[in-house]
């Protein structure tokens, strides 16, 4: 068995710092302290940000294959330590056991990727001369690093949303500070112990600081950081862009997602898509499955398919193999979403099955139908155990009900027809439409985000460099042109 | 059996086999089997995956592989230790481009034509590949012709010089060793007429050439049709220096681009036109460099210039050099034979420009130094060979940078480097004879993979 270590430092510009160990980590499914780490007051993250704004002309400075091996490293590093990453995450987050090595695989895979991204950082040359007064004048632009940059990630995916600020972060060459969720810090601070090996990294190239949301203003509001990118929950999210000043924002909301079974799918498949869409980790993804539309023709069928295989779903200790369904987050969170099923069922919801809360955490997975669409249950985020059933009879008619709510991040569709896929890909409101897929599908290279309330901006390597970077246009006139 | 010498003693290193049709024919069966059956095909992270496995050998093997082609090729072992490190980093570059190999959306609503329809595309591997490389950067030109092949997806044959087939038949082995399965690449020595057979075989896809403007002209006139191709052949590549520019760089960099494996380098400095005003000081500068290049065995630590690939290119480079002297130039330093395979590193000033040694490859250690006074005389003359290849200027102002780049008759122009720079990922192409289609690894991942489309009416 993999062991923690009893406390953790912070990492402010690149060194391991222990000023104290204030911050408590429980283990999410005993609900035991698990280890504490460092906790960083204003004052260190002040500190952080002065090392950030030192770091940003060399971070600039460095070549691409210097930034590559600087991720070829951390990918060599992780497939290293991975048993042990997935153990953190395994206790920090509660997440079951299978599910974390997921996680870790994508991890390595998102650094793999932002290695391969950092070398083809292409810009492109534009022949000026469009008119006559541009005659012998040419551009060329290409792109430079934003600045320093300041990160805020969630606790459901400890080291890959974290990985995918960092890596993107390096691959262009901003320095950055970075506040990990206070329930899961773990993830980010072994990261920074593995960036720290790496002596080609100016001193102030990151930081990765635990710090409570009190605490932790700086993250948003100072103007020496050019950029804040977040991932989290909608509410803070849209609260931070709105103290972010001048700079860039990009925010990885989450949504009520929505997938569509339609008469024609392969219900074997989709069941077994959709079960995982809808509970693995507990649900607790920003594109879990909230939403089943299935077909009128198949409804009974499929809810009777679906509830059998949620009923079966074995709950437990997330650190046992056969654990599907782990601890939620908190306590408060589990309480949260077991009020909004309550009240559901109050308000006319019919429960299919789970429903129950015990040990605190540990909600079942919950399956409601006929609930109203303004229902909190329905309306919001569940960020749980947690989906609705409801039918349609006409494919148009469906596609507005996954339209029907303020998120829309992705949406996913089990159909064998063409025509609807295309109608789909056009008429639906969100960043992506995954086609015999659920919802929650994601390989780390995408264009990943949402729009309306889900969020601003993609991320996905390429396209987080692209917001990690300005523009710089050389426009060059030629003495004797022609 | 074909014997491998070392090209500065002649010793015997080594002997490989030669294959006849029987067993070049049954290559190129498997390879087009491979590529029919599309359930077969490799997955990009599986190739990606080999390809890191290669380069990882190929890193533990630094030595020995700089050794080899110091040792089979002539090249000096400073040298031969950097084409390793390129080839390796040809390997990652592949790696890198295959995440990058991607379709993209064509807009249909242009016209009501287009209406209801959604078009995209994807890239597919082109088919059998067969390259036939050359003899002077024995492993990185494997690397630029068979990694990108690996790397889109494609069955490659490929047949090294004669002269250094040992780097090329130990790379495709360490692919090999690297989990490719072997009829998705397979090294073949052969005679002439079995490789022209090869060439011309009408199951190959995609031809790569490298090596002289005759041989690879010729063979493409009787490719089959439908086989596309890429020929990459040499120049007499021009290099103008103007007064202004920074004179130690320049001699630095010219004694480089000059001389550096003897000169047999595509992009080799072969003409440089220098200013009249720093003419002769310059000349005397860049002979006292020239005449302390140490000629020797490549394989010996701290020489410079190695032998020439064979006793006959030495009399050929002879001849030449002679031919310029009969007709007034003036020989500055070296200017003859050292032993039947070293040829002295020289310096000729002002050859004729209608000279052997001013019009056409010499791919040997000599540079031509011409006087101009203007410098789009300098330019008129750079261009007016049947090669365009690389080119360089070395200049403080960039007025002249631009107005060179803008008229001179090259691929790339460098400013204020030598015209035999380059980086393995960068386009490198000939044009006019010196060659057809680009290379460069990410270039010959595109040329080895066209682009399907799928059109939707809906």
């Amino acid at each position: 068995m993999q062991k923690l270590k009893d406390t953790y430092p912070l990492y402010l510009n690149n060194k391991a710092a222990q000023p104290n160990t204030d911050l408590e980590v429980t283990d999410k499914f005993t609900g035991k302290v698990a280890f504490r780490t460092a906790l960083a007051s204003p004052e260190i993250i002040e500190e952080a940000i002065e090392g950030a704004e030192r770091a940003a002309k060399p971070m600039a400075r460095l070549a691409s294959y210097e930034k590559q091996d600087v991720l070829n490293h951390c990918v060599a590093r992780f497939k290293e330590r991975f048993e042990e990453l997935a153990y953190a995450l395994c206790v920090e987050a509660g997440k079951p056991i299978n599910d974390a090595e997921g996680e870790v695989t994508r991890l390595i895979d998102t650094f793999r990727i932002a290695a391969e991204e950092a070398v083809r950082n292409y810009g492109e040359v534009q022949p000026l001369d469009i008119s006559a007064r541009a005659k012998g004048y040419m551009g060329m632009w290409k792109r430079v690093p934003i600045g320093p940059c300041s990160f805020i990630s969630p606790f459901n995916f400890p080291l890959n949303l974290a990985a995918h600020k960092i890596a993107p972060a390096i691959a262009m060459g901003c320095p950055f500070v970075m506040k990990p969720a206070s329930k899961t810090p773990l993830g980010a601070i072994i990261m920074g112990e593995v960036l720290a090996e790496c002596d080609i990294l100016p001193e102030g190239a990151f930081s990765i600081l635990p710090a409570s949301r009190d605490g932790a203003d700086l993250f948003t509001t100072d103007e020496r950081l050019k950029m804040l990118s977040f991932t989290g929950s909608p509410g803070v999210g849209w609260d931070l862009k709105a103290k972010a000043g001048k700079k860039k924002v990009i925010l990885e909301l989450g949504g009520n997602a929505a997938v569509i079974v339609d008469k024609d799918a392969d219900l074997d498949h989709a069941l077994e898509r959709i079960i995982i869409g809808a509970f693995y980790q507990s649900g607790q993804s920003c594109i879990g499955v909230q939403r089943i539309i299935i077909h009128e023709d198949i409804y009974d069928e499929f809810k009777e398919m679906l509830v059998k295989k949620t009923e079966r779903l074995v709950s437990g200790d997330p650190k046992d193999k056969n654990t599907f369904i782990g601890p939620m987050i908190s306590n408060s969170e589990a309480e949260r979403l077991k009020g909004w099923i309550d009240d559901a069922v109050d308000g006319g919801a019919k429960l299919l099955c789970g429903g129950e809360l015990s040990d605190g955490n540990m909600l079942q997975a919950t399956l409601l139908e006929d609930v109203d669409r303004h229902a909190d249950a329905n309306w919001e985020e569940a960020f749980g155990p947690l989906a609705n059933l409801s039918k349609f009879s006409d494919f148009d008619a469906a596609l507005e009900q996954v339209n029907d709510s303020k998120f829309g991040l992705q949406a996913g569709i089990f159909t064998r027809d063409i025509h609807k896929v295309l109608d789909a890909w056009d008429e639906l409101d969100v960043g992506g439409v995954v086609i015999n897929d659920m919802s929650s599908y994601r390989v780390d290279n995408m264009p990943y985000g949402g729009v309306k309330d889900s969020g601003l901006g993609r991320e996905g390597i390429r396209f987080a460099m692209e917001d990690m970077s300005e523009i710089r246009n050389l426009i060059i006139r030629r003495e004797n042109a022609g | 059996m074909l014997e491998v010498v070392n090209p500065y003693d002649r010793s015997v290193i080594g002997s490989v086999e030669l294959d006849d049709w029987a067993t070049v024919d049954s290559y190129l069966e498997t390879a087009r089997n491979l590529y029919r059956d599309k359930a077969g095909w490799m997955q990009p992270y599986e190739r990606e995956d080999i390809l890191r496995r290669a380069a990882k050998i190929m890193e533990e093997r630094k030595e020995h592989l700089a050794f080899q082609i110091a040792n089979e090729g002539g090249k000096p072992l400073v040298d031969a230790r950097v084409e390793v490190d390129r080839a390796i980093n040809g390997m990652e570059l592949c790696i890198s481009e295959i995440g990058a190999q991607a379709g993209r959306e064509i807009p249909m609503g242009l016209s009501s034509a287009g209406n209801n329809r959604l078009a995209f595309t994807v890239r597919e591997p082109i088919g059998p590949v067969v390259a036939i490389s050359a003899f002077n950067h024995p492993l990185n030109l494997i690397v630029h012709q068979v990694a990108p092949a690996v790397a889109t997806g494609c069955p490659v044959i490929v047949k090294p010089a004669d002269d250094t087939p040992l780097s090329a038949i130990e790379f495709v082995s360490i692919l090999h060793e690297a989990g490719l399965p072997k009829g998705w690449c397979r090294a073949t020595c052969c005679d002439l007429e079995v490789a022209e057979k090869l060439v011309t075989d009408p199951r190959v896809a995609f031809f790569t050439f490298i090596g002289s403007a005759k041989v690879g002209w010729m063979l493409r006139s009787k490719l089959a049709p439908g086989t596309r191709c890429t020929l990459e052949h040499g120049g007499v590549a021009p290099v103008i220096i103007e007064p202004g520019a920074k004179r130690s760089d320049v001699l630095d960099s010219v004694t480089k681009g000059g001389y550096y494996h003897s000169g047999q380098v595509c992009v080799s400095v072969q003409r440089a036109f220098v200013h009249e005003s720093i003419f002769d000081e310059f000349a005397e500068e860049l002979a006292e460099r020239v005449k302390a290049l140490r000629v020797g065995n490549a394989i010996e630590e701290d020489v410079d210039c190695g032998p020439l690939i064979r006793p006959h290119e030495v009399d050929r480079v002879e001849k030449w050099v002679d031919e310029a002297r009969e007709a007034g130039a003036k020989i500055l330093c070296g200017g003859k034979r050292i032993s039947d395979t070293c040829y002295e590193p020289t310096i000729i000033l002002n050859p004729p420009a209608d000279s052997t040694i001013s019009t056409t490859e010499v791919f040997g250690p000599v540079v031509c130094l011409y006087t101009y006074s203007e410098l789009d005389d300098a330019i008129s003359r750079a261009n007016s060979v049947e090669y365009s290849f690389q080119a360089a200027i070395f200049t403080d102002k960039i007025d002249s940078g631009m107005h060179t780049f803008r008229n001179i008759n090259a691929s790339a122009v460098m400013v204020n480097d030598h015209s035999a720079f380059r980086v393995d990922w960068m386009p490198f192409a000939g044009q006019k004879q010196s060659g057809l289609g680009v290379g460069g690894i990410p270039a010959t991942m595109h040329e080895m993979t066209h682009e399907k489309m799928l059109v939707v009416n809906s």
